[in-house]
């Protein structure tokens, strides 16, 4: 307990980085539901690689001196350029292929998550500047958050947040059955475009705080552990999104008590999490078919 | 040239006589609808090196025996638990595999190096008995694979799931003792990939697959030789951009016209 409040003190040195795992753990399964919906698992896991290939292209920039000296608030802008420009492109380049539906989906994104996770580590060892702070993003390490990139975050999360609130029947329906939304007159391709516009920008933002692996573990796991209990949409994105939320705070009191790494500890977390529900499920299948025998 | 063949002799046949094994489990994995389980095992059999760097004991067979301890639990697991949404017992496994390595190599002095150690392996430095010992293994395994291959392409009963589960384990524990986690997984779906979109038999798949990942490792030695690069990225990166292209040209194929009735 005494941690718990130690955490959540105003003058707690690492605050930011509560704070920005709070945002993190209840925004992203918000985001990662359509994902599930769509089934676009392995893109979860492609998209925050080529993110991280995207800042460490960002760094070469830098380290190639293709880019002035930047100060430490300008570089948080020039990792997020890479990161966005990087994710984006691959999420069009993606639908631009999937649109003749030929060949295997998940083969373009394995190559995708392959391509970037092989040139992450080149570009980073031929750029020292970068390659302390890369690897450390690699592991997951939640620490030096600065009150620029705390409130950049916290704007933008609101704005998606917004937008998957104000369109939610539209993303739904062209998630859940395209056919039939494109047979109510909806525009596939705007609703799409802005699917994946939140799904990129979401998925830059988080591995510059977190990365690639924990942005996977907050976009996927909190849906899979809600949509076992879940009966409505509504349900399955509130119970993902607080599963997220609280597993941030609790996964950040473990590593802070036992001196862990913040991000892995968090999926992990949520791992269990995932384990006990899927027991829990089937425990309740056994019990419900029992009784009906009866 | 010749002075680089014989410097990197033994890398060089690692890369062109290992990888059609595994670019047999490759293809497996993609006719299943199960290409993440080549991003999880790998992702496993890193978390068995982690566990034998924490107990100390790097040396002798314990790292190997726990990678494929953890990579066949991996794939055990993974071919049992019912599919839906689309792979993600697989997506759940990787994730699990990926936080507790990381979270046991924290515990360890120089956990980071680790990390980077399990991740880009180290290929250049493998020798001959290393390189024999794994070769060994793989022909075993493909006798097997071989000899089974018809109970094995049905999928079905739980002995021939958890035995192909378990050949393809070995096989990556193997390949990732030498290669480390990002070529192990460029070998399973960069030349599976290609396989699929430039052939249609099961056997043409498994021929162009292995010609594409033999021709990719020795044009990846050549450039970590040329331009002082790490092995690993330096071939994964290869495998999967050069898949690139052939599915550019997939997708700008002329669609063929059915014959008429």
């Amino acid at each position: 307990m005494e941690t718990l409040k130690e955490i959540f003190d105003p003058e707690f040195l690492l605050r930011n980085s509560v704070y920005i795992s709070l945002l993190i753990g209840f925004v992203c399964p918000l985001v990662g539901v359509y994902l599930i919906l769509r089934r676009l698992v392995f893109m979860a896991v492609a998209l925050p690689q080529v993110s991280s290939c995207g800042i460490a292209f960002a760094f070469a920039l830098h380290g190639w001196h293709m880019i002035p000296h930047l100060e430490e608030s300008n570089e948080s802008g020039l990792a997020l350029a890479g990161a966005s420009v990087f994710t984006l492109a691959t999420i069009l380049a993606l639908s631009f292929f999937e649109q003749r539906r030929r060949g295997s989906v998940e083969g373009r994104i394995g190559t995708a998550y392959v391509v970037s996770g092989a040139f992450s580590i080149l570009l980073l060892l031929k750029n020292p500047y970068g390659q302390h702070g890369l690897l450390e993003r690699l592991r997951g390490e939640i620490i030096a958050v600065s009150n620029l990139d705390l409130i950049l975050t916290g704007v933008i999360f609101a704005v998606i947040v917004a937008v998957l609130i104000l369109y939610q029947k539209e993303l739904l329906l062209i998630s859940y059955d395209r056919e039939m939304a494109i047979t109510l007159g909806k525009k596939a391709i705007v609703w799409d475009g802005t699917l994946f516009l939140v799904i990129g920008v979401t998925i830059s933002l988080t591995v510059l705080s977190v990365g690639p692996l924990v942005t996977f573990g907050f976009l996927i796991l909190p849906p899979l552990i809600a949509r076992g209990f879940a009966r409505t949409m509504k349900q399955f994105s509130i119970a993902a999104s607080v599963v997220g939320g609280i597993s941030s705070i609790v996964g950040f009191w473990i590593a802070y008590r036992w001196d862990l790494p913040v991000g892995p500890t968090d999926v992990a977390l949520l791992g269990a999490l995932y384990a006990l529900s899927f027991l829990i499920k089937k425990a309740t299948q056994a019990v419900a078919g029992a009784s009906k025998n009866r | 040239m010749i002075e680089m063949f014989q410097a990197l002799l033994w890398p060089l046949l690692t890369c062109v006589l290992l990888p059609p094994l595994l670019v047999h489990f490759g293809l497996q994995s993609a006719r299943r609808n199960k290409l993440f389980l080549n991003a999880a095992l790998p992702q496993a059999a890193a978390l068995g090196s982690a566990i034998a760097i924490l107990a100390g004991r790097t040396e002798g067979s314990t790292p190997f025996l726990l990678s494929f301890a953890c990579a066949a639990v991996c794939g055990i697991a993974s071919s049992f638990l019912r599919r839906a949404p689309s792979d993600s017992p697989a997506a759940v496994l990787y994730l699990l595999c990926g936080a507790t390595g990381i979270l046991l190599l924290s515990r360890s002095s120089d956990g980071a190096e680790q990390f980077y150690n399990l991740t880009v392996g180290d290929l250049l430095l493998v020798n001959e008995k290393r390189v024999l010992h794994a070769g060994g293994l793989f022909l075993g395994l493909a006798a097997a694979a071989l000899l089974f291959r018809k109970e094995f392409e049905k999928d079905e009963g739980a002995i021939w799931k958890g035995l192909s589960s378990i050949l393809f384990a070995l096989a990556v524990a193997s390949f990732f003792r030498i290669a480390g986690v990002l070529l192990t997984t460029a070998v399973l779906i960069g030349p599976a990939l290609c396989g699929t979109l430039l052939a249609k038999s099961p056997l043409r798949q498994l021929i162009v697959g292995s010609a594409f990942a033999a021709l990719c490792g020795v044009a990846g030695l050549y450039l970590t030789y040329k331009l002082d690069l790490p092995a690993g990225p330096t071939m994964g990166g290869l495998l999967a951009a050069l898949s690139l292209p052939i599915i550019l040209a997939r997708r700008f194929r002329p669609t063929e016209v059915p014959p008429s009735a």
